[in-house]
């Protein structure tokens, strides 16, 4: 099956004290139609500015230094802009982490939806509203007609959670590119919208890239995940068996800090240290400060190399197949 | 509730109410008075017409040239709000246009918006003098036209400001991540925020424009006599306020209701236009 999304080698640039820093590097990856790619690690490792660079929305002076985004067998990195315009929201759409300031206030949640089918040209008048109150009632928003004119500080996290995935599947995208969609919400309304990507990725075929920190989540619902660190994807694999045997000292420390239900009680370990910011990153495996199995070796930077089960890791301790 | 017109949401606040519908009456009377007035430059006899009190055939009285009052007073509101309400159409027109696009980093936007700030630095009634004096006497559509262009940088900083505060909000690049072209992003995204402020602003203006208009009406560089403006029949009565008020009386009260309607409904408009306040 050729992939949906295939981004190769693609490194994003961003200011740093001494010129330019790679907040992002080498990551490469892909998504085939329908599947759901979680892409996880800790604040400040580049979990977002790779979801931005997907778009070409990186905030300037931030830029794409090398490689490719390839969509459907196109290359959007070297999309002028008004072919990359149509591009988004219609081919790859993005929701962001916090529903409210995702909104514009001043409009009516419907109009918002009605705006993306018109932007698109999909659709306009009547029917524009008609397919904007379906598309409501579609992510299980209740009273669609009605909450049509709502506007979005009268609505809850849930409801505007659902109108962010409204707008973003108005224009029938292929691929869905969700920043933290869960973070800003509670518990009981996180399983509900994650049921809702679920059956929205099985009902229209969504190939869905999930940037998230909770590793919680990510065992429940991915197919594959790629863990990141300090803008290097560290770790790959499908989900069941990177959780079950993790290669990278950063996938198992990751695990050991999230508290668990199952088995004995045990505290949660936490990773000592944080995210070195881009420009200060260590030469060599960027994790060895942090690490406690780290070595001679770790001075030279570690290739992502596949493993066993399927996965691939970069680290010099995990025996390639 | 949710999106009702912005007239319903007006109409609920008694600000709104008291002002649109003084607005209303005062609008009615400037278009459907004068056709029924008397000929406002007709004179009587100038010797026993002239400054007759109220009463008789006139229902206002008559003035130094034993003109109508009444007549000349709903003539000279319809031509004062005209003026007020082209000055600031257009001023409030060319500050929304320049100051968004400045805001959002248009080149040409921020050599206006500067350009601008130069024009503000000039008192403006200095400013209006040279350009009138220049100019000798305009005609209404002249005036409002010299008005608009003295006034259009105060709004311009307006909507600036607000495009400046919400161009790097998150919804915008949200809409970007959807599609929306530079084009939608202003109109649909950054219009309805920055136009908020700007009308409220415009409200206030057309009673500004109306007094600044009277004003140089007053000084003899408005409108030239002996067409009826609100200023110039305070002009014309002021020598002989003493013995005959009412020729000033009539303009005078007609501009401060002009000036409060405006006012209250400016008042209304800003909260009507936030929709976090609705309630």
């Amino acid at each position: 099956m050729s992939a949906l999304l295939g981004v190769e080698a693609l490194s994003v640039a961003v200011p740093a004290r001494d010129g330019e820093a790679r907040a992002v590097e080498d990551v490469s990856f892909t998504i085939a139609p329908g599947e759901f790619v979680a892409l996880v690690g800790e604040s400040g490792g580049g979990k977002s500015l790779t979801a931005l660079a997907l778009l070409g929305l990186l905030p300037p002076p931030a830029r794409i230094a090398a490689g490719h985004v390839r969509l459907e067998g196109r290359d959007l990195v070297t999309l002028e802009s008004a072919a990359l315009r149509a591009v988004r929201g219609r081919r790859v759409a993005m929701t962001f982490q916090e529903p409210l300031a995702s909104l514009t206030p001043v409009l009516p949640v419907g109009a918002q939806v009605r705006e993306v089918l018109e932007a698109h040209r999909l659709a306009r008048g009547a029917e524009a509203r008609a397919r904007a109150v379906a598309l409501l009632d579609e992510v299980g928003i209740p009273d669609p007609a009605q909450r049509y004119d709502a506007f979005p500080h009268q609505l809850s996290g849930g409801l505007r959670q659902r109108v962010l995935l409204a707008l973003a599947l108005a224009a029938e995208p292929a691929l869905l590119v969700a920043d933290e969609p869960t973070t800003a919400l509670d518990v009981t309304v996180q399983a509900q919208v994650l049921a809702l990507l679920q059956r929205l990725r099985r009902d229209r075929g969504l190939g869905v890239l999930f940037v998230t920190h909770d590793l919680g989540l990510v065992a429940e619902q991915a197919d594959r995940v790629l863990v990141m660190y300090a803008g290097r994807i560290v770790e790959a694999g499908p989900t069941a068996a990177l959780f079950a045997r993790p290669a990278h000292p950063y996938t198992r420390a990751l695990l050991a800090a999230v508290p668990r239900l199952d088995g004995p009680p045990a505290p949660p370990v936490p990773i000592p240290g944080a995210v070195p910011a881009p420009g200060a990153w260590p030469p060599g495996c960027r994790f060895a400060p942090r690490c406690q199995a780290a070595h001679d070796a770790c001075a030279a930077s570690p290739p992502l190399r596949p493993a066993a089960d399927g996965h691939a890791a970069a680290c010099w301790l995990v025996p390639t197949t | 509730m949710s999106a009702t017109p912005l007239l319903a949401r007006l109409l609920r606040r008694p600000g709104g109410r008291r002002g649109l519908a003084l607005l209303v009456v005062l609008a009615v009377l400037a278009l459907a008075g004068p056709p029924l007035a008397r000929d406002p430059l007709a004179q009587g006899d100038l010797v026993s017409g002239a400054l007759r009190p109220p009463g008789g055939g006139h229902l206002l009285g008559t003035d130094h040239v034993s003109r109508d009052v009444l007549a000349r007073t709903l003539h000279g509101l319809r031509r004062s709000l005209g003026i007020g309400l082209g000055a600031t159409g257009l001023a409030a027109g060319l500050g929304l246009g320049i100051g968004l696009v400045a805001g959002i980093g248009g080149a040409a936007g921020r050599v206006l918006l500067r350009a601008g700030d130069a024009l503000l630095a000039i008192p403006r009634l200095f400013l209006l003098l040279v350009v009138l004096a220049g100019a000798g006497t305009l005609s209404a559509p002249g005036l409002a036209l010299a008005i608009g262009l003295t006034a259009w940088p105060s709004a311009s900083r307006l909507a600036a400001a607000e495009a400046r505060r919400l161009w790097p909000q998150d919804w915008m690049l949200a809409a970007r991540a959807l599609g929306a072209s530079p084009a939608r992003l202003v109109l649909v995204h950054l219009l309805p925020h920055a136009a908020a402020p700007v009308l409220v602003a415009a409200a206030l203006h057309v009673a500004d424009a109306v007094v600044l208009e009277a004003g140089l009406s007053f000084l003899g560089l408005g409108i030239a006599p002996p067409a009826p403006t609100l200023g110039g029949m305070l002009l014309e009565a002021r020598p002989t306020l003493a013995v005959a008020p009412w020729p000033a009386l009539a303009p005078g009260v007609a501009l401060v209701l002009v000036v409060l309607a405006l006012g209250a409904l400016a008042d209304a408009l800003r909260a009507a236009l936030d929709p976090q306040a609705a309630a």
